[in-house]
Parts: structure tokens; C-alpha cells; sequence
């Protein structure tokens, strides 16, 4: 057996063969005042309770993932060394793939009084959450009450809330169920219907990614499904009081692009020389608050795929905000002229002032710097990051899967990682030299081919044992000739059903 | 003009295209494909600066020809494709050769518009842009003038098969290519130094 393997075996934390990034994670510290240093691994933050915060890591994905392959580390190991120069204290910490799994199991812990960095992605820690009594369920829901009469969230009845989880205590109690997987297969409209759709809510939460034949089809890092997978949980950002911000009153109306990028530019600097932040901090989202010539206000955000230090891009006039402002312009202008009131006005309503407002910021500590590589590799995958920054749309990458099933045989990554296993995939990316390069994420149904020349490709199964749906245990792959000549990648599933799924381009 | 109203400084990019700039190294090597027949008719090879424009229609499988170039050990390359509704299934590119550490992949439809800054950037040394459905002459000729001022190489690939009676000016080099049936891949010149159609087995092509 050799050092590695044995270090693995020892290392209980990553017990998993693929590390793979968390998207959220929940933070324990008895912090006496909270300052920058809560922003370390994510800006986007939200305080739990006075002890307790939750991150959102999606905006930071990218970043993280070039610093754990510069620096040759495990993911756990560096975000335990920044976490444990950026509070020098005693802490806990869960990540997970849902805030709420992070809050369960964080509540288990602090009994515990564990200590130190934990992931739901690994087995073990799997096992236990799975094997969680009842009470570290109920505790959190005293604080997510109080967060959503907080928020105001419609439908939300406290008094409800409160006696619908006696009724659920009362139940568990007849039934003796030990803990929340004991009841695993109640589904969540069940529980809604029972014990309202708040709990039923908590319920999915909780066994997002855990049920057998569950898999993860959400990308976490993408916006969009980060907002579906986060659902109706009550995600309070947390900012820091006083941000740094630029007000300007123009002495004459604009509204031309030239004359807003020079002083676009003059007001980044003065940003650049707000004291009340340094460059340390990488931004990933400013507020451009503009206020039109009819005095009516309006809020812009430029958003930057991956944290981006604005105090660095001095040296090239902020050519990388200029992009994000100059997007947000043009599209401004878009709805401006779309609009149905103030027609005399100008097509182009003119701005008379503005205010720019950093919103969200990374955090790096200086202890953290030298954590933090900044050597030059033969690809520089931090100039991606950079470009990312610029354009509008996301970069794709991908890393390979070892699963011989189609759609289960690769996820999108993040840049510069190739996926981190112990074996050689060669024999998965084998499997895939007789399917196409493009094809359907979601297979489009056609008729039977029979009369079309076809050609038997391979039969794929799926983990039968672990799913219910009796459609995809086999797949039959065939490349088929349509009637115009085209290749098609086309399958036909157990029940003799055809689907078009990919083109030979 | 550029998108941020910067004046392009056309006499820096035809300077530096007329008589060289020998304090910039390329690191990006001539691209082959490992088919000598093949190579042969590209020159030995695609050079830097180059513009390659294909005629690749959908389902005659292609796009193995330009993935074929990307098999050895490539620079950052993004391959920009349209919105067609098929995403990318990557481990067919694995399977091909292609190492996805250094290959990315954006989905648009009018690449020059929306994504500017990366022509005017080289941080991306092979850029294949794939069945745009808007690009004009303008952008044709801007693509080509910041691929040689950068030493990128692009590829363009057209959903249809080209024709030499609608020329492209800009294109080095502009090839059509398709496979039957029975596997036999044919490849046909229509631009460039040699003017030539081979014809390809699948052996061929991937025992090398």
C-alpha cells in the first residue's frame, strides 16, 4: 500500500474519492465582533444566529478551485488553514449541498462539541446525518421562524408553524421514530398535506440528495439552480455597515457612452482610495445606482462571475468594470427606450448622477496571501477568471465521471480541474468514442426507425438497483441514417420507447 | 473603434504584421494532425494568425477534423458554438484526444458582439467559433485582424457546406468536410495552396 493510499485511509474527513467543492457550508465561532474576516472563503454570507453563519460558495467556485490546484492541496485542508488564520479561535464547520443539511448536522456537532472543518459529501459523515436523532431536527426551526417574520414571507403563520411541529412531535412519538430517515419515505406533498407546507418544506430541504436513486441534477454553482435548490429558504445577505461608495452630481445631463466611461473611470479610483477598504478585498458585485434626468432612481449590478480586485485593475483603467458597466448600460438604454411614460423625454433618458456602491467582497487576510498562489503556471487559468469577468456569458469546462451511464458520465467543473481520482479514467472515456460530440440534455422522443439504416452502438445500464424508474434500466444505443443523410445518436429504452439524443456533427 | 471606444491602433497591428515582432515569442505551435496526408494539404500545419474556415454540416459527423487538431498537447482554447439546442457531451471529446483541462466552451449566438474582449484578449490561443448565426464581413475582418496581432488561430465552422463562389477573403484556407455512410471521410479543398479532395478511412483517422 503506498503513503498516499494510507494517508487516505487515516484522513477520516475525506474519505470520499473525489473532492468535490460544497456549495454551501454553515460556520460555529464565538466571534466578539464580526469584521471582514467573515467573508474569507465566500461574499455571500448570512448570519444565522449570533454564533452561527451560513455561506453560499457559488460565486467563489472558480477561485478555490485554481488555489487547491496551485497549491497541491485538499479542499478541506486549505479552507481549514484560511479559516483558521482568519478567526484564531476555536471553531465548526459544515459544508454541504443545502444550508439547511448544514444547520442539522451543525446542531449535532455543537453537542458533540466537535471541532474543525466537516463535509456531507464524505461517506461517514453521510451515514451519520443519516442516523440523526429527532431534537437537532427541531432546534433550528425556533431560528428560521424568527427569520421568516423576519422576512415578512407570505403564507408564513408562526403560531401555525409552532403547533404543526407539536403535531409532528406527537406523531413521532406514537410511531418511535428515532429520526428524520426513519420516516424517509413520506414524501414531501404527504407532509405538506399533513403538516403544512412550511414543514414540508424543512422536509425536502433535508433529504436534498440523500434519498436512494436521488441524484444531484442541478448544477449548485450555476445562478439559477442555486436559487432552485435553495428554494424558499430564507437567505438574509449579510453586509458589513458602511460600504465603501462614490456619490457623483454631474453638472449637465449624459447619456453618451464616451463621456460615462471617463467618468466611470475617475470614480473607480476615488473608490480605489475609499479608506474603509483596501485591496485585499476582491469584489463580486457593485451597485451602479443611477438617477435619471426625470429624478427617478434606478439600481444596476454589475456582477462579476469570479472575485475580481478592482484596486489591481488600476493599471488598466478598470477595464474589466468598464465591461460589466458597459453591459449594464446598453441594456439600461434597452428598457429606457422600451418605456411607456415621460415620452418627451429623450429616448435615451440622460443621467444626472449616480452613486456606485461595492456590494459584495471576498475577503483575503493578509496571513492568507501566501496561502493564496500567485506563481505563474504554464496555463494561467486566473486569466479565465479574468476574461470571465469581462463578458457576459459563463465559460464552460468540464471533468469526466467514472460512470458508464451517458448522461451520468461527466459534470461541468471548474477551471483548470480535471477531477481528482486515485485510478485511470481511461477506461470510462473509452466508452464514449462512438457518441457524438453534441447532443440533447433532454432526449427528444421520435417514431420508430425500423425502415432507416441503423447501427448498434451499445447497451448501457443504469444503477438498477437504486432507481425506480423502470424505463431507463437499459438503454440501446444506435447511430442511425435519417432520411436526409444525417448521423443521429438514438436510444431505445426498456419499454421499446425511441429518443434522439445526440448528432454526429 | 473598439467596444470601450478605444481607438484601435492600426498602425501598431500593421507594423508588427509587416515586419514582425521578435519580442514576442508565440506558445502556440503550429497545430497538426498527427495524418501526414492531412497536414500535408494545411501547409504542414496551422500556423498562428491563421483564419480556417470549414464547411461542416450538421450529422455528417465533421467536426472531427478540426477536434483532430486539438488531440496533442494544445494551448487554452475555447470553442464558442450557437444556441442550436444541443449542449457539449464532453467525454466524446475525451475520447478523441481532446484534454479537457485546457478546452472551454461558450454557447452563442453573435460572438463578436457579446464577447469582445475575447479577441482583444490572448489569453485564448485557439478560438473556433462555431455556426455563429450572426457574423458580418466587419467581424470576419476584425476576428482576423486580432488573430494575427494576438497568434491566435481560429477556426470558423459553417453549418453548411461552403462554396468557392461565395468567397471568404479573410480564410487561409477553406475546406469541406463529411463521412458517409460506409465511414469514408471526404475532405475537399476549395481555398488554399493545394486545391485537393482526399478521401479518409475511420482506420485512418483514429489509429493515429
Amino acid at each position: 500500500m503506498n503513503k498516499k493510499s494510507i494517508v487516505k485511509v487515516i484522513d477520516l474527513k475525506t474519505l470520499s474519492r473525489d473532492e468535490t467543492l460544497p456549495c454551501f457550508g454553515a460556520f460555529y465561532c464565538e466571534i466578539e465582533s464580526v469584521g471582514k474576516n467573515i467573508f474569507s472563503l465566500t461574499p455571500w454570507v448570512m448570519q444565522w444566529t449570533e454564533n452561527i453563519w451560513l455561506f453560499n460558495l457559488s460565486p467563489c467556485r472558480n477561485f478555490w478551485a485554481i488555489q487547491k490546484e496551485k497549491k497541491k492541496k485538499g479542499l478541506y485542508e486549505l479552507f481549514e488553514q484560511i479559516l483558521d488564520i482568519s478567526f484564531e479561535k476555536e471553531y465548526l464547520s459544515v459544508f454541504a449541498n443545502h444550508p439547511w443539511q448544514c444547520i442539522f448536522f451543525l446542531d449535532y456537532l455543537l453537542e458533540k462539541k466537535a471541532k474543525g472543518v466537516f463535509s456531507l459529501n464524505t461517506l461517514l459523515n453521510r451515514r451519520i446525518y443519516e442516523s440523526l436523532p429527532w431534537d437537532h431536527w427541531f432546534n433550528p426551526l425556533v431560528i428560521l421562524s424568527d427569520h421568516l417574520n423576519y422576512l415578512k414571507v407570505k403564507g408564513f403563520r408562526e403560531s401555525q408553524f409552532r403547533s404543526k411541529q407539536a403535531q409532528l412531535k406527537r406523531f413521532i412519538k406514537r410511531m418511535d421514530l428515532w429520526g428524520p430517515f426513519d420516516l424517509s419515505q413520506a414524501d414531501v406533498a404527504s407532509i405538506k398535506r399533513r403538516f403544512s407546507g412550511w414543514l414540508g418544506e424543512v422536509w425536502a430541504w433535508t433529504f436534498n440528495g440523500f434519498l436512494e436513486g436521488e441524484k444531484q441534477t442541478l448544477n449548485l454553482f450555476n445562478s439559477e439552480d442555486n436559487q432552485v435548490n435553495l428554494g424558499s429558504f430564507p437567505w438574509i445577505p449579510f453586509q458589513i455597515d458602511d460600504p465603501p461608495r462614490v456619490i457623483r452630481h454631474l453638472e449637465y445631463p449624459v447619456n453618451r457612452w464616451d463621456v460615462v466611461e471617463s467618468l466611470l473611470i475617475e470614480d473607480f479610483s476615488k473608490l480605489c482610495a475609499v479608506n474603509s477598504w483596501t485591496e485585499r478585498e476582491q469584489v463580486s458585485s457593485i451597485i451602479w445606482g443611477i438617477t435619471l434626468y426625470n429624478l427617478k432612481s434606478l439600481k444596476v449590478e454589475l456582477n462579476f462571475r469570479n472575485p475580481y480586485s478592482l484596486h489591481s485593475d488600476t493599471r488598466n483603467n478598470f477595464k474589466t468594470a468598464l465591461y460589466q458597466a458597459y453591459y449594464a448600460y446598453m441594456e439600461l438604454m434597452d428598457k429606457l427606450r422600451a418605456r411607456e411614460t415621460d415620452l418627451d423625454l429623450p429616448e435615451e433618458i440622460p443621467f444626472v448622477g449616480w452613486e456606485i456602491e461595492i456590494n459584495e467582497c471576498l475577503y483575503i487576510p493578509p496571513q492568507i496571501t501566501e496561502l493564496i498562489s500567485t506563481e505563474n503556471s504554464k496555463l494561467n487559468y486566473e486569466d479565465i477568471l479574468d476574461l470571465q469577468n469581462k463578458i457576459p456569458l459563463p465559460i464552460e469546462s468540464y471533468v469526466i465521471v467514472p460512470d458508464f451511464f451517458p448522461d451520468l458520465s461527466f459534470r461541468s467543473g471548474e477551471a483548470g480541474n480535471t477531477g481528482e481520482y486515485d485510478f485511470s479514467l481511461n477506461q470510462w472515456i473509452e466508452a464514449s468514442s462512438n457518441r457524438p460530440f453534441f447532443y440533447y440534455k433532454n432526449p427528444l422522443p421520435i417514431t420508430c426507425p425500423l425502415e432507416l439504416k441503423r447501427r448498434f452502438l451499445e447497451r448501457t445500464s443504469n444503477d438498477w438497483w437504486e432507481s425506480e424508474n423502470l424505463k431507463d434500466i437499459t438503454k440501446d444505443y444506435f447511430l442511425l441514417e435519417d432520411r436526409e443523410g444525417n448521423f443521429i445518436w438514438v436510444f431505445r429504452d426498456n419499454s421499446g420507447a425511441w429518443y434522439k439524443h445526440g448528432i454526429y456533427s | 473603434m473598439n467596444i470601450l471606444g478605444e481607438k484601435l491602433n492600426h498602425r501598431e497591428i500593421w507594423k508588427k504584421l509587416k515586419f514582425g515582432d521578435s519580442l514576442i515569442e508565440s506558445d502556440v505551435k503550429v497545430l497538426r494532425t498527427g495524418i501526414s496526408e492531412l497536414d500535408e494539404l494545411f501547409s504542414n500545419g496551422v500556423k498562428p494568425g491563421k483564419l480556417i474556415e470549414w464547411g461542416l454540416p450538421q450529422g455528417r459527423n465533421g467536426r472531427i477534423f478540426p477536434v483532430l487538431f486539438l488531440r496533442k498537447e494544445i494551448p487554452l482554447t475555447i470553442w464558442i458554438y450557437a444556441d442550436l439546442g444541443l449542449d457539449i457531451y464532453a467525454p466524446a471529446w475525451a475520447a478523441h484526444g481532446v484534454d479537457l483541462g485546457r478546452i472551454f466552451f461558450l454557447k452563442c449566438d453573435d460572438p463578436v458582439k457579446k464577447l469582445k474582449p475575447l479577441f482583444l484578449d490572448d489569453t485564448f490561443k485557439i478560438i473556433i467559433i462555431d455556426s455563429p448565426k450572426k457574423l458580418s464581413r466587419g467581424d470576419i475582418s476584425f476576428i482576423s485582424v486580432q488573430a494575427r496581432a494576438n497568434k491566435q488561430i481560429i477556426f470558423l465552422i459553417r453549418n453548411y457546406f461552403l462554396s468557392p463562389r461565395i468567397g471568404n477573403p479573410f480564410a487561409h484556407i477553406r475546406v469541406n468536410c463529411s463521412q458517409n455512410y460506409k465511414g469514408i471521410y471526404s475532405v475537399n479543398f476549395i481555398k488554399g495552396k493545394n486545391l485537393k479532395k482526399i478521401l479518409l478511412t475511420d482506420s485512418r483517422i483514429f489509429n493515429e
